[in-house]
């Protein structure tokens, strides 16, 4: 597998907080990663160092580049949409088109222009008369464009509705990724991706809390929801944890298999975000 | 022509980035010296029709004319002064844009968040802030130079049309064969570049601000000058960083000067004059500064994500 991203002990304060520490991350060619954590745990800090747009310490090497010192270089690979709206307001929607054409030597205006015919973005209009939605699709056909390495997405459906969200990430799968490209996506809506991820890292007060692909996470991770009368018998076999919710119990089970469990009651997935709050809160605790 | 200088086939990351420069800046660009441009020439008419007269230093155009006839001074200069007289209000207004340009150029980014589109894209934060640096004192002076020339080719018109009109004197002989359309075009260009030179320290100083202002870069860019100066007065009882400021604007040549002896203005005199302000050391003193604070620019950019 060839790798994208390599970071070795990275780290990264502002002042007396710790952003980051001791991050250690590889990330290889055609993983889809999930980047998740709460607010403030560190993701966009890590994401600016993989993105050259920060200073840190220790190693991290990104496609063979130095992000900080060469991010020049370094952004004819790589792609990123950032958590906030960054096209500017006064910019016409084809002057931003071709400015993307004039800067990006692997930018392909034909698709850029393909994709937004299929969008009711009218041309002449600036972003800043576009609406929220349109904005997002703007951006999105401009980076899908480029023919890059490693895509970032900071949260990108922040703020879009929930029918312009499904379409976003079909389109990503569908038009963009294939086994040559690397996809990075930090977001709070774990449910809506985890079905397109194929690695997941969960980020805690700057520190890499979890890393795993999907497959091993979900051959892991188990749930099981116990028959009335077996309730004790699954509190027996240690589960991680016990998850209570409207009146049912269930128990989170750890590298039991699937088949020593069905006599207990139903085996399913654990969710990300039961996971997510499953390992973060047994930390706390 | 135009259509192929705004337009972008293919790579040609300079060309976009100050065609991004002139998208942002329009209205400092083009739309201002357009609109003064406009007015100028509309209130030349304005005037030539009603009759009362353009008063330039107090005097008629008529009372000018005769003065030149009169003293037999070359009338060529009189002429001169008359035609070029309107387009200076052209370049105030424009040095205005170039300050608001520059003051604004890497502080809207940031406010706007646009600046992490920008980072996305393959430029380095030097060829970002040296296309921005040459928008502010190369682009708009330009532009602004192509415009005087407008208002310059109709001063001469409307004046010709003047003479004709109230006077007995040949339009011909008194006005167009006195206008030098190459030592215009000389003194358009020389004088401004010059003087450009001479303010580049003050130019960067409002690029540097806005690089790193928080919130109003225009405000910080003045009241910090003026503590400083207030501080010298204060503590000194002297004002030499007022007078290090002032040396930058009181340009070696000056119109007032040929005002003052009713000489009218010798184009090419005042041409040479500028260039040779060059061999002041002062003037390189300086744009070793505008150097420095350039470099702060570009690496403050670097470090700039958004306020």
């Amino acid at each position: 597998m060839t790798n994208y991203i390599s970071a070795k002990n990275l780290n990264k304060s502002f002042g007396k907080f710790q952003a980051l520490s001791n991050v250690n991350v590889s990330i290889n060619k055609g993983q889809i990663v999930g980047l998740i954590g709460s607010n403030g745990a560190g993701k966009t800090t890590l994401i600016n160092a993989i993105l050259g747009l920060c200073s840190y310490e220790g190693e991290l090497n990104v496609l063979g580049y130095d992000p900080h010192t060469q991010r020049d270089q370094l952004m004819k690979e790589v792609c990123f949409i950032s958590d906030v709206a960054t096209l500017p307001g006064w910019i016409k929607v084809r002057e931003a088109v071709q400015f993307v054409e004039g800067v990006h030597p692997n930018f392909n205006r034909e698709k850029a222009l393909g994709l937004l015919k299929q969008t009711s973005i009218p041309m002449d209009k600036k972003v800043s008369k576009l609406s929220k939605g349109m904005i997002v699709q703007l951006h999105l056909a401009l980076i899908m464009a480029i023919d890059a390495k490693i895509l970032v997405l900071d949260e990108p459906t922040l703020g879009l509705d929930i029918m312009y969200r499904k379409t976003f990430y079909d389109q990503l799968l569908g038009d963009y990724f294939d086994e040559e490209r690397t996809i990075i996506i930090t977001t709070h809506q774990v449910d809506e991706i985890e079905n397109i991820l194929t690695d997941v890292i969960f980020i805690r007060d700057g520190k890499i809390m979890y890393d795993a692909s999907m497959e091993e996470t979900l051959s892991t991770w188990k749930v099981l929801d116990p028959n009335k009368d077996s309730i004790d018998e699954a509190r027996a076999l240690a589960p991680y944890r016990e998850m209570t919710s409207l009146g049912r119990t269930s128990f989170v089970f750890k590298g039991k298999d699937s088949a020593s469990l069905k006599e207990f009651g139903t085996v399913s997935r654990l969710s990300l975000s039961d996971l997510f709050v499953t390992l973060m809160s047994g930390e706390q605790s | 022509m135009f259509s192929t200088l705004t337009t972008i086939n293919g790579y040609n990351p300079i060309k976009a980035l100050f065609l991004k420069e002139y998208w942002d800046n329009k209205r400092a660009i083009l739309a201002t010296p357009m609109v003064v441009t406009g007015l100028v020439i509309f209130f030349s008419i304005v005037s030539l029709i009603t009759g009362s007269g353009m008063t330039i230093d107090g005097a008629s155009i008529n009372e000018h004319l005769a003065d030149a006839e009169s003293h037999s001074i070359s009338s060529s200069n009189i002429v001169t002064m008359l035609v070029m007289f309107p387009s200076i209000i052209l370049f105030i207004v424009v040095s205005f844009s170039m300050v608001f340009t520059a003051l604004s150029s890497l502080f809207d980014e940031r406010k706007d968040k646009s600046i992490l589109f920008w980072k996305s894209m393959p430029v380095s934060d030097t060829q970002e802030v040296l296309v921005k640096l040459a928008t502010v004192t190369v682009v708009i002076p330009l532009i602004a130079i192509g415009f005087a020339l407008i208002i310059q080719i109709f001063s001469t018109l409307i004046l010709g049309l003047f003479v004709a009109i109230n006077t007995d004197a040949s339009a011909w002989n008194l006005v167009f064969s006195n206008i030098n359309l190459g030592a215009i075009l000389m003194a358009d260009i020389v004088p401004l570049f010059v003087k450009i030179l001479w303010v580049l320290p003050i130019i960067t100083w409002f690029m540097l601000v806005s690089s790193f202002s928080r919130r109003s870069p225009f405000l910080l860019a003045f009241i910090a000058p003026i503590l400083l100066a207030v501080f010298e007065m204060v503590f000194f009882r002297s004002t030499l960083f007022l007078q290090i400021i002032g040396s930058r604007f009181t340009s070696k040549a000056d119109f007032r000067h040929s005002f003052e002896n009713g000489e009218g203005v010798n184009l090419v005199d005042i041409s040479m004059n500028y260039l040779s302000s060059l061999t002041d050391p002062s003037l390189w003193i300086g744009t070793i500064i505008a150097a420095i604070m350039i470099a702060g620019c570009i690496q403050i950019r670097k470090r700039n994500n958004i306020t």
